[in-house]
């Protein structure tokens, strides 16, 4: 395997750990609908105060294990390939690379593992930020909605 | 109040004509797709026009400087026989398509002969020799007069080591390519397959008439004949990007403007689902389980030939010691893995859409549909035996001059010899007869822009695009059978499979109560917009290097770039879904029977996102796609995209029809979660530890040394490539193990259980869920104007 190689996979796995994080990010993203900006064009119109969400409420309670299910895939497969690459290539300065990465997939399965059992946070404040938000749009009264 | 405002009235008596009822939607919506749809065929007739006119030509015959003969045009034609009835297309790759353990027959004759004839003019270090080997590739020498074609010496001296060539890689004694041992003994055939290599060689580094770039846009890249990206490369993918931009921003910003979907559903209702035990089925229903059991069959057969497939790539030269390639070669069990693909996912489909007929009109089935229900299942059936069994055959020889019609007919994805492809097209209009059958009382009463409508559309449409491929004839030059190809790969799969996937997704969530028929409509047509603005037209992002002219690669570049958007926006739409789903469970007294339906098209959703979305685009403009066509990011996404979105789908549809056929005793959440997981998993982990890094290695390979080297055994086979295709296979057995066992098992309950269901009775209730009560004010005035 030449040093290019190991370079170029230990780049790829780095940036799987970065993957890994956004996604994982994306799971803890409030999914109430009075959030998203979906349903901005509704607010506006109805200033409907809808009523607070639950987030451990099904199937809200399997976003962040989604996500973070596949965000610790992708975590894994960096550590996969980060160990592999270790395994045929350990000599010279290089190997000092995949040897970075892979403690890092390490800390990083660690943290996912931790937070994905943990579902953190609650939609519930953000929903009635969002109500809140709504409420302060000027209003259209009760236009019926088309 | 009682809200039964909703739900479409049905006529009490069917004796008494019913009034149609209007349509739900503004008019604006059905003209603007209509317009938007339109406008995307004129693209494509435009297409075809300049495809038809613009191919290059295959000359009469090829003669040397000296005036001898070196092949002829009908030997080219002959060649492409040879390379489709042998499978090669599913082996290797021409003009960039095809399989990717083989080379890419065109690039490797480019390399090869250039080669060749610069050591013929003094070798690599003679500076004459470089310019002499480039003029004689880039000049273009046919004669359109005579319709003849004119090789240097050089070039026709290099003509005979190319059959060498081949000869010894096609008529090995010990195979270890891949291919059976002696695959291909036949001398003539062999010089006439060489012949058209030579001939797409050529068509890829002679300059167009008045053109300072070749028939296929300087692809592939190569540095001995000067083919480097041409100007239209690079502005396009530029101009791709901004395109990219500009119509996210412009959705997004439309959003926020417009309530264009209203997402507020029945969300103030309060719901109650029928336990699935207790909605009755009718006999077409119950045959939907046999559906389901070949389904699951066939989704673990195309998972074992992967996995062998899969063997062939991380190691050549043994099969643990059995001599698979007698039998089962490479190209082989490709096509099968490929065809069975497209296979478990229709039966999947034809049955899911027998399945919500009933469940549409809220009627039993006309007579004898159950029977023709079987029936289509048997020619089903034999539609997938015969066309499997007979590419093995044709690949071995059979069936002399009808090869085409009964063995391989050879085209990627349309390898099923004609006549099944003819019967499986039968099949599928059987299928939409089956349904017009079922639901025709019920479109009388509709207006024909109202849901069920289009429910009937989006079927009908998938015979009427498939039929298109029919059009795909091995006697025409290969940029135009590319061109009808392309109408299943592309038309078919990403687009109106899409729409299809849209309406019936809606539409489940229309009769389990939990979406409203408007804003279900609403989704529909926004889809059509979104997809026949860019999808259409954006088929020619696989034309851009097969030999049609410029205009086509910047046409199908700038709109290819438009198909992304609605994938992303189908993300936030799954979860606008599934969102509404929530929210009435948590009011529903009983529980809401179909999470793990549900789950699976969150999965949809998140794939048609990365697996379509991302990886569709990172391979899409045309100066990545120059580098890396036909490698492992192509691989990449057509894997993530395609068991991403129609498999997860495909799962979803089953899982859906599952909850009622299987008796409850029997029914398990943990086998379906445990297939969800395993499914998810083992596809992120194939992409992420194998297939991705692969293809980032392989551009790489590509871009520093050239495609001819990325695509050659010898990077195919160097060690980091046999590690990452290794590394798959945890995820490999995760996928088959776990993921499609469990359903194969749950399918099997299915059959089991359905002799234990109850029939429907006169009269008896095909409604999904009840409807209690409607306290809020302000949403029954919104609902109050929809019926
Ligand atoms: C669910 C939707 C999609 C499915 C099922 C799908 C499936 C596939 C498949 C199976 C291939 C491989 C064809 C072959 O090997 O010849 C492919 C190729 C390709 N796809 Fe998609 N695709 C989807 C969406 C997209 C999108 C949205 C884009 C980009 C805008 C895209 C861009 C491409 C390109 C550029 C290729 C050609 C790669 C090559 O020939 O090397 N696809 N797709
Ligand atoms: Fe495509």
């Amino acid at each position: 395997m030449s040093d290019q190689v190991v370079v170029l996979l230990s780049a790829y796995s780095l940036v799987l750990l970065g993957v890994a994080q956004g996604l994982q990010a994306l799971g803890r993203r409030s999914t109430s609908p009075w959030a998203s900006r979906t349903l901005v064009g509704h607010l506006r119109v109805t200033g409907h105060q809808p009523q607070p969400l639950r987030d451990d409420d099904w199937p809200h309670s399997e976003v962040p294990s989604l996500y973070g299910g596949i965000a610790m895939v992708a975590a894994l497969a960096a550590g996969a390939l980060s160990l592999a690459t270790l395994v045929l290539h350990h000599r010279g300065a290089v190997a000092a690379l995949p040897l970075v990465v892979l403690g890092l997939s390490v800390l990083s399965l660690l943290r996912l593992g931790r937070s994905v059992r943990l579902r953190p946070a609650p939609g519930r404040q953000r929903d009635q930020a969002a109500g809140a938000a709504a409420a302060a749009l000027p209003l259209e009264a009760d236009r019926p909605l088309r | 109040m009682t809200a039964t405002l909703e739900v479409p009235a049905e006529p009490t008596d069917p004796v008494v004509p019913v009034p149609k009822r209007g349509l739900v939607l503004s008019r604006a919506w059905i003209q603007l797709s209509a317009l938007v749809a339109l406008t995307g065929l004129f693209g494509l007739v435009l297409m075809g026009w300049l495809t038809y006119t613009s191919d290059p030509p295959i000359p009469q015959r090829v003669v040397s400087t000296a005036g001898t003969v070196v092949f002829t045009g009908s030997d080219i034609r002959a060649g492409q026989d040879v390379f489709l009835k042998n499978g090669l297309m599913e082996y290797g790759s021409i003009f960039g398509h095809g399989a990717y353990l083989g080379p890419d027959f065109t690039a490797d004759y480019l390399h090869r002969s250039a080669t060749e004839v610069m050591a013929a003019y003094g070798g690599p270090r003679s500076d004459s020799a470089a310019r002499r080997t480039r003029e004689d590739f880039r000049t273009n020498r046919y004669d359109p007069r005579t319709h003849s074609l004119t090789f240097s010496a050089a070039q026709a001296a290099a003509f005979p080591v190319l059959v060498a060539h081949y000869t010894t890689l096609l008529d090995s004694p010990d195979g270890r390519n891949g291919l059976r041992p002696h695959a291909i003994k036949d001398p003539v055939q062999l010089r006439q397959l060489t012949s058209y290599f030579a001939w797409s060689a050529w068509a890829a580094a002679a300059e167009r008439p008045g053109k300072r770039y070749s028939y296929t846009n300087n692809w592939p890249g190569e540095p001995l004949v000067a083919n480097t990206p041409t100007g239209d490369v690079v502005v396009w993918s530029v101009l791709s990007l901004i395109a990219l931009l500009g119509g996210t921003g412009a959705l997004f910003a439309a959003f926020g403007r417009w309530n264009w979907l209203g997402w507020h559903g029945r969300d103030q209702r309060e719901l109650r689902f029928r336990e699935p035990q207790a909605v009755a089925l009718t006999p077409s229903q119950r045959a939907t389980a046999w559906f389901f059991l070949v389904m699951a069959g066939l989704f673990l057969a195309q998972t074992l030939v992967g996995a062998a497939a899969e063997h062939y790539r991380a190691d050549l030269t043994s099969f643990f010691g059995i001599p698979l390639d007698r039998w089962l070669p490479y190209n082989v069990v490709r096509t099968w893995h490929v065809q069975l693909s497209l296979l478990w996912v229709s039966t999947s489909f034809l049955a899911a859409g027998i399945f919500l007929v009933p469940m549409i009109t809220r009627k039993k089935d006309p007579k004898g549909q159950g029977v023709l229900a079987y029936a289509l299942l048997g020619a089903l059936t034999v539609v997938v035996v015969g066309s499997m069994l007979g590419e093995v055959a044709g690949i071995r020889g059979a069936f002399g001059g009808m090869w085409s019609w009964f063995g391989m007919q050879g085209f990627e994805y349309l390898d099923l010899g004609k006549f099944w492809q003819v019967l499986l097209t039968i099949g599928m209009a059987f299928w939409v007869l089956m349904l017009w059958r079922g639901l025709r009382k019920r479109l009388a009463t509709e207006s024909p822009g109202n849901l069920p409508w289009l429910f009937f559309y989006a079927a009908l449409a998938l015979p009427v695009v498939y039929s298109a491929g029919l059009l795909t004839s091995h006697g025409d030059t290969y940029t135009v059978t590319d061109f009808w190809r392309f109408m299943v790969v592309h038309l078919w799969v990403e687009d109106f499979l899409e729409l299809f996937t849209t309406v019936m997704v809606a539409y489940i969530f229309v009769l389990l109560g939990v979406v409203r028929e408007k804003v279900a409509l609403r989704v529909i047509f926004l889809d059509i917009i979104l997809y026949s603005a860019g999808g259409v037209i954006g088929t020619a992002h696989h034309w851009y290097f097969s030999g049609t002219p410029a205009s086509v690669l910047s046409m199908g570049a700038f709109f290819s770039a438009f198909e992304v958007i609605p994938l992303t926006f189908l993300t936030i739409e799954a979860w606008s879904f599934i969102r509404l789903g929530a929210r009435q469970e948590s009011r529903s007294t009983t529980p809401f029977p179909h999470r793990w339906a549900v789950m699976f098209l969150v999965a949809v959703g998140f794939w048609n996102f990365l697996g379509a979305g991302v990886f569709g685009f990172l391979i899409n403009l045309p100066i990545v796609s120059y580098y890396e066509i036909g490698t492992a990011l192509t691989a990449n996404h057509a894997h993530t995209a395609m068991m991403g979105v129609y498999g997860m789908l495909a799962v979803a549809f089953s899982l859906f029809a599952l909850r009622y056929l299987i008796p409850k005793d029997k029914w398990s959440d943990r086998l379906a979660r445990t297939s969800f997981w395993s499914l998810n998993i083992g596809l992120a982990w194939m992409s992420f530890v194998s297939l991705l890094p692969l293809g980032v290695l392989q551009l790489y390979h590509s871009v520093e040394h050239s495609y001819f080297d990325a695509r050659s055994l010898s990077f195919i086979t160097s060690d980091p490539s046999r590690l990452l295709e290794w590394m798959r296979l945890p995820g490999d057995v995760l996928f088959i193990g776990g993921g499609v066992l469990p359903l194969l098992w749950m399918a099997v309950q299915g059959v089991l259980g359905v002799a234990r269901h109850r029939e429907v009775l006169p009269g008896s209730d095909l409604q999904l869920f009840t409807e209690v009560a409607d306290h809020d004010p302000e949403v029954a005035t919104a609902s109050g104007q929809l019926s």
